[in-house]
């Protein structure tokens, strides 16, 4: 029984730049956590090895500090860890990776091949077959090599590589750095351990994407998860488990307003969410100022409760109810201004201002009321 | 609103208590003259309601020089069919009561509140009341000199408006001015007065800009890196391509290849000089064998050349033989006439001379005996000087000469001794004799010592001719012949024949030289002169007489000897005969060596033509000049072989290239070192570039980059938003004072309506214009329009009053009390005006109640109403 991790894509050095600083960082930190939970579940699970299937580092000129950090965090487990290089972090001429060796901060236990071939482990009882990319972007397939590459007898025979399965992607338009989807079977793997794809796939029952061990998009394809592989003999199907790593959850929802109940049932749902949850709200539809008042104190009570929350509203129209009406048409001329700005709101070249607008004037008008009536 | 009576006491000009009643509804004139209490009366209706009881600050409502004064004012009054009584104190116990029907009396500051609210206006917090304050009294309430100032319309103005929208229906909603004020005031949080961000907005812009250059600066920074990526990749690639392929091996190898052309091509021209040099000694060979077999054909040619000149020799040799012999016959002729010439002339000659001789001998003769007997005397005398002279003469010598003689002498003997030693002996003898030796006759027995070439001759003619053997002998004595020579020379000039006879001669010389000396010692004392002279001429005339005796005794005798001919016609036909003489001599000389010169050119041509023909005849000579001739034929062969390889070689060397090789070897060898060079120069770059790429890489580019670009997303989000806002509320606040505008155009209708009305009056077409605090703004008349600023003063103090009409009625209409204070006003009004006023005075006082106070009583008599004096 051969045992070990399937990671891939920790992109240590992303920033996020959508977010207020106070949110980003500690987002752009959890990267790293990523990378300390896996070296604790490993360690804890006391796995034969863990492969990181590339794109650890999110860029090559990461600063020295992050390289030393990134080591730093594997350090709960002693291994053996086999990194590739993917195309973020390409194993050139001058790489990040070179300059963590030369940084000396690369511990012993840390297998980083730098060209295709072939990292026994003969403890762990597995042969790992890796291509690293060398180039940013190739379009050859850069396993193609492993069909005729021998590995000790008697050993689990397991790929490691970072790219794109031909094909088998759900929206994989990108050509570059291709993996045939018969790899696997071809050059005879027990199992492939692949790279790129952020999400958790299964391409095949020998063949799989770890994905990012910490979501780092507004994209729900399975992301924050660590594979656990055990291979009980050469030949024998993997049995994959994945295993929760990721610290934040990141949500995009589409959110339309227009019936009545429809903020309520938001506010149901926003109230689920948690201090791990980063949220894209777009809203789109329209309300009333009363629904608009209650939209807003949700949204603020849903901010004050996850990560981070970025809102986008623009194309939410407001649509004057009753209450506002009797308010503003009581007021002589605003009732004129807010017909006009009920029309311009629905113009092409400032649509966005004219709705902003009488988000405004609702607002303030309420804002005046509450005031005028202690 | 009605004033029906107004009480004062205490108050400015009135000391003691006044009373003015009966008031009239309508318009109520008061006439007098200055100081006569217009003005007094008009200040205690403001006083009484806009002034607070408590302040401290109207000590001038007192009348001067009264210490503790309680001012007082009340008023009786009407609002809405409510009457009002009004008592205010200042000062001194300081007092306000309002007192109002039907309802309980209000007191102190309630009933001051309950006035502002009745007449619109405010109270100051504390002091005097001031213009913002006075609200709608402030505005109809004219005093002294300000119909014309239209400032109190502002603090009136929403009294104004409040009145107009209850007139004209309008909602200029208090709210909505208050949202536009919130609105300005949230504007203005982000925008400042010329519409430029400000604040949190400006800061974000700011920001935005910031993080723009800074993710600027950084993507430079990250896509210099990138781009050295790329660059080292390439760089790599190519290395990698170089040390896989090593271009410049086969540069190398190309170099060699032309650099074993090179070696082809000496070796090639190497191979073609030997061949050009046998071709050389070919070509000396063939020129060699084309001579000798020129000469070959020479020497037969010269055989018959020879041949010919040898037949024309001989010819030419026989011609001259018969010619000298010729020529002897000639000269044996002329010999003979010469010879008889000759005899004859010498006969005759020496006949002559004959004759000439024995005269000569004659006088000799004579002469001498008369010399020897004229020297008798002087002969004896110098006898024996002369003899002793003589002696010494005859031994005169040198002692050199005898020193020389000596020693060839010795010379000569160790000579014989040596020739002796040397000498063939010759032993004979000679029982017979017979036989000469030289000439000397040998007999007997003897021996002779040879040292020459000797000659015996035979007695039977025979001869023997001896020469001594060895060349000493022969050296000796030719050296001994010299010395005898030299011996005789010296013997002769010393006139000895031996050594010895010298030695003696000089011991006598030495004798006779002392005899001599006496001798002539003697001499000169007997004939010391003449002597000498005389002897000689003795000596002298004997020896001219032997020497002619001597002649004499050749000639022989001659007597009988006749001379046939003439001896000078004999001496001319000796010369004719000697001159053809020399001629056939000379001819015969002449034939003789011409015949000589032939024979010896026969004898030259004979012998050349007789080896020319043996050596052609010569067997091996043949033999050699065949071969010569088939050597010839070889060499042309082999010549033409050569001239064929030669230029099978050329063509080869030419098939290289030579030109060009030397410049391939160049351009493979540069291109191997560049190739090496560019190998070795990328080697460099390339640890540069990782140098650079390993520091840009510390310093995080990418990271700053990522950092820079989120914060920028961040920030542009942000500006976005605020600017979104911004554009909002700017779009909000121009929407909402658009808005209010339109609606006070139509809120000021009724009020331009009224104003229209009084404005009429004065100038029939004329309309106004209101700004928006519905004060006058300009006047339009006849389409033209006039700031009220830029009015006459007299014009804005009636349209001043105009205007405060059209505010009463608007007023009136939305039920707010009216009550029209004008105190001296339209001072400044021309009669026409005047005129015209007094009717919209009077039709203004048909709605409103009105106190106008004026002291030109006379100007407003046609008021329709009485004039009323002041108390006084």
């Amino acid at each position: 029984m051969v045992h070990f991790l399937h990671t891939a894509d920790w992109q240590v050095g992303r920033q996020y730049g959508q977010f207020a600083p106070e949110d980003a960082v500690p987002l752009a930190q959890a990267r790293l956590e990523a990378v300390q939970a896996i070296a604790r579940r490993a360690a804890e699970l006391r796995v034969d090895a863990v492969l990181v299937a590339g794109d650890v580092f999110d860029m090559q000129d990461v600063a020295d500090r992050t390289i030393r950090r990134l080591f730093q965090a594997m350090e709960a487990y002693d291994g053996p860890w086999v990194m590739i290089a993917g195309n973020h972090d390409a194993a050139l001429q001058a790489s990040v990776w070179t300059r963590a060796r030369q940084l000396g901060c690369v511990p012993e236990t840390v297998h980083l091949p730098m060209a295709a071939g072939v990292v026994a482990l003969p403890a762990a009882r597995m042969a790992v077959l890796a291509a690293p990319l060398t180039q940013r972007h190739t379009y050859e397939d850069v396993t193609a090599s492993w069909d005729d590459l021998p590995t000790p007898a008697g050993m689990v025979r397991v790929g490691l590589a970072h790219g794109s399965v031909a094909g088998r992607l759900p929206d994989a338009v990108d050509a570059a750095n291709p993996i045939a989807p018969d790899r696997a079977a071809r050059a005879r793997l027990d199992y492939l351990a692949l790279g790129d794809w952020h999400g958790c796939l299964r391409v095949d029952e020998r063949t799989w994407y770890s994905g990012t061990p910490e979501q780092d998009r507004f994209k729900g394809n399975e992301p924050g998860y660590a594979l656990s592989v055990r291979i009980a003999a050469p030949g024998a199907l993997p049995e994959v488990t994945r295993l929760p790593i990721g610290r934040y959850v990141w949500h995009a929802w589409h959110e339309r307003i227009g019936l009545p109940g429809d903020v309520e049932e938001l506010d149901r749902r926003l109230r689920a969410l948690s201090a791990t949850d980063v949220l894209h709200l777009t809203l789109e539809g329209q309300a009333g100022g009363t629904a608009l008042q209650a939209l807003d104190d949700v949204i603020g009570r849903a901010r004050a409760r996850v990560h981070a929350l970025r809102l986008d509203a623009d194309a939410l129209r407001l649509e004057p109810d009753e209450h506002d009406m009797s308010v503003l048409g009581a007021n002589g001329y605003l009732a004129e201004v807010v017909a006009q700005l009920q029309t311009r709101q629905e113009r092409e070249e400032d649509g966005d201002t004219a709705r902003e607008a009488l988000r405004l004037l609702v607002r303030l008008q309420r804002e005046l009321d509450a005031e005028a009536r202690p | 609103m009605k004033l029906r009576a107004i009480r004062l006491s205490e108050f400015r000009r009135y000391a003691q208590p006044v009373e003015i009643t009966d008031l009239t509804p309508g318009l109520n004139l008061f006439t007098g003259p200055n100081e006569a209490g217009k003005s007094t009366v008009a200040a205690a209706v403001r006083a009484a309601f806009l002034e607070r009881y408590k302040t401290t600050k109207v000590a001038g409502f007192a009348p001067y020089g009264m210490n503790g004064a309680r001012p007082t004012v009340e008023l009786d009054f009407e609002v809405d069919g409510r009457d009002y009584v009004l008592r205010k104190s200042f000062l001194s116990k300081a007092r306000c009561e309002l007192t109002m029907a039907g309802a309980a009396k209000l007191e102190g500051e309630q009933a001051e509140d309950e006035l502002a609210r009745l007449l619109g206006f405010e109270f100051p917090g504390k002091g005097q009341s001031r213009p913002e304050h006075a609200g709608i009294p402030g505005l109809l309430w004219i005093q002294q000199g300000g119909s014309g100032s239209l400032e109190p319309m502002k603090y009136a103005g929403a009294h104004l408006r409040d009145a107009l929208s209850r007139v004209s229906g309008e909602l200029a909603s208090a709210d909505g001015d208050r949202l536009l004020q919130r609105v300005a005031a949230e504007r203005a949080e982000l925008l400042d007065a010329r519409g430029k961000p400000r604040g949190v907005h400006r800061e974000a812009e700011e920001r935005v800009a910031q993080a723009q250059t800074e993710s600027e600066r950084c993507l430079a920074a990250h896509e210099a890196f990138e781009k050295a990526l790329d660059t080292l990749g390439a760089l790599q690639r190519a290395q990698a391509s170089d040390e896989r392929e090593q271009p410049w091996l086969e540069f190398e190898r190309k170099a060699n290849e032309s650099r074993a052309r090179q070696h082809a091509i000496s070796q090639e021209k190497a191979g073609l000089e030997l061949l050009q040099r046998e071709r050389r000694q070919i070509d000396s060979t063939t020129a060699l064998l084309l001579e000798q077999l020129r000469r070959d054909q020479s020497d037969e040619d010269e055989v018959v050349k020879l041949t010919r000149e040898l037949s024309e020799a001989d010819q030419l040799k026989e011609a001259g033989e018969q010619a000298l012999a010729g020529a002897r016959q000639r000269q044996a002729a002329a010999k003979a006439v010469c010879a008889a010439a000759r005899t004859a002339f010498e006969s005759a000659r020496l006949a002559a001379e004959r004759r000439d001789v024995a005269a000569m001998m004659e006088r000799q003769t004579a002469e001498v005996s008369r010399l020897e007997a004229a020297c008798g005397q002087a002969r004896a005398l110098t006898e024996e000087g002369s003899r002793l002279r003589t002696v010494l003469e005859r031994l005169q010598m040198a002692e050199s000469d005898l020193d020389e003689l000596r020693k060839l002498t010795r010379q000569r003997d160790e000579l014989a001794v040596r020739r002796a030693a040397v000498a063939t002996r010759l032993r004979y003898t000679l029982p017979a004799g017979g036989i000469e030796l030289d000439g000397e006759v040998l007999s007997g027995e003897g021996e002779r010592l040879l040292t020459g070439v000797a000659r015996l001759a035979l007695a039977d003619g025979g001869s023997l001719t001896i020469v001594p053997g060895g060349a000493d002998l022969a050296l000796l004595a030719e050296r001994d012949d010299a010395l005898q020579v030299r011996q005789g020379q010296l013997w002769q000039r010393l006139g000895v024949a031996s050594l010895e006879a010298a030695e003696a001669r000089w011991v006598q010389r030495q004798v006779a030289q002392r005899e001599a000396e006496t001798a002539a010692r003697e001499l000169a004392i007997h004939a010391p002169q003449g002597t000498a002279a005389l002897e000689q001429s003795l000596v002298e005339a004997g020896g001219l007489k032997a020497r002619l005796q001597q002649r004499l005794d050749e000639l022989g005798d001659a007597d009988g000897i006749v001379p046939e001919r003439d001896q000078t016609a004999l001496q001319v036909e000796l010369k004719a005969a000697e001159a053809a003489l020399a001629q056939a001599d000379e001819s015969v000389a002449s034939r003789q060596q011409q015949l000589h010169a032939t024979i010896a050119e026969v004898r030259q041509l004979s012998a050349r033509l007789s080896a020319l023909r043996q050596r052609l005849d010569d067997g091996a000579e043949r033999a050699r000049r065949d071969e010569r001739n088939r050597r010839l034929t070889e060499s042309r062969s082999e010549r033409a072989d050569l001239d064929r390889r030669i230029a099978q070689a050329e063509a080869r060397i030419e098939a290289y290239l030579p030109a060009l090789v030397d410049q391939d070897i160049e351009r493979f060898e540069r291109s191997a070192r560049i190739a090496h060079d560019a190998y070795h120069a990328r080697q460099r770059d390339m640890l540069l570039l990782q140098g650079r790429l390993d520091e840009a890489g510390a310093q995080g580019t990418g990271e700053n980059l990522a950092q820079a670009t989120a914060a920028l997303e961040y920030w542009t989000h942000r500006r976005d938003a605020l600017r979104q806002r911004a554009q909002a509320l700017d779009l909000l606040h121009g929407l909402l004072l658009e808005q209010r505008d339109v609606a006070t155009q139509r809120l000021q209708a009724p009020l331009a309506q009224r104003l229209t009305h009084y404005l009429r009056l004065l100038f029939p077409e004329a309309s106004m214009r209101l700004d928006e605090t519905l004060a006058p703004g300009s006047l339009v008349r006849e389409g033209l329009e006039d700031d009220i600023a830029s009015l006459s003063f007299g014009t804005q103090e009636q349209l001043g009053i105009l205007v405060r009409f059209a505010y009463a009625d608007l007023l009136q209409a939305a039920g707010r009390p009216t009550l029209l204070i004008l105190d001296d006003a339209l001072v400044h009004t021309d009669e026409q005006r005047r005129e015209w006023m007094k009717r919209a005075l009077f039709d203004a006082a048909a709605r409103h109640q009105i106190l106008m106070f004026t002291c030109h009583a006379n100007a407003w008599k046609d008021l329709g109403v009485a004039q009323r004096q002041l108390p006084g």
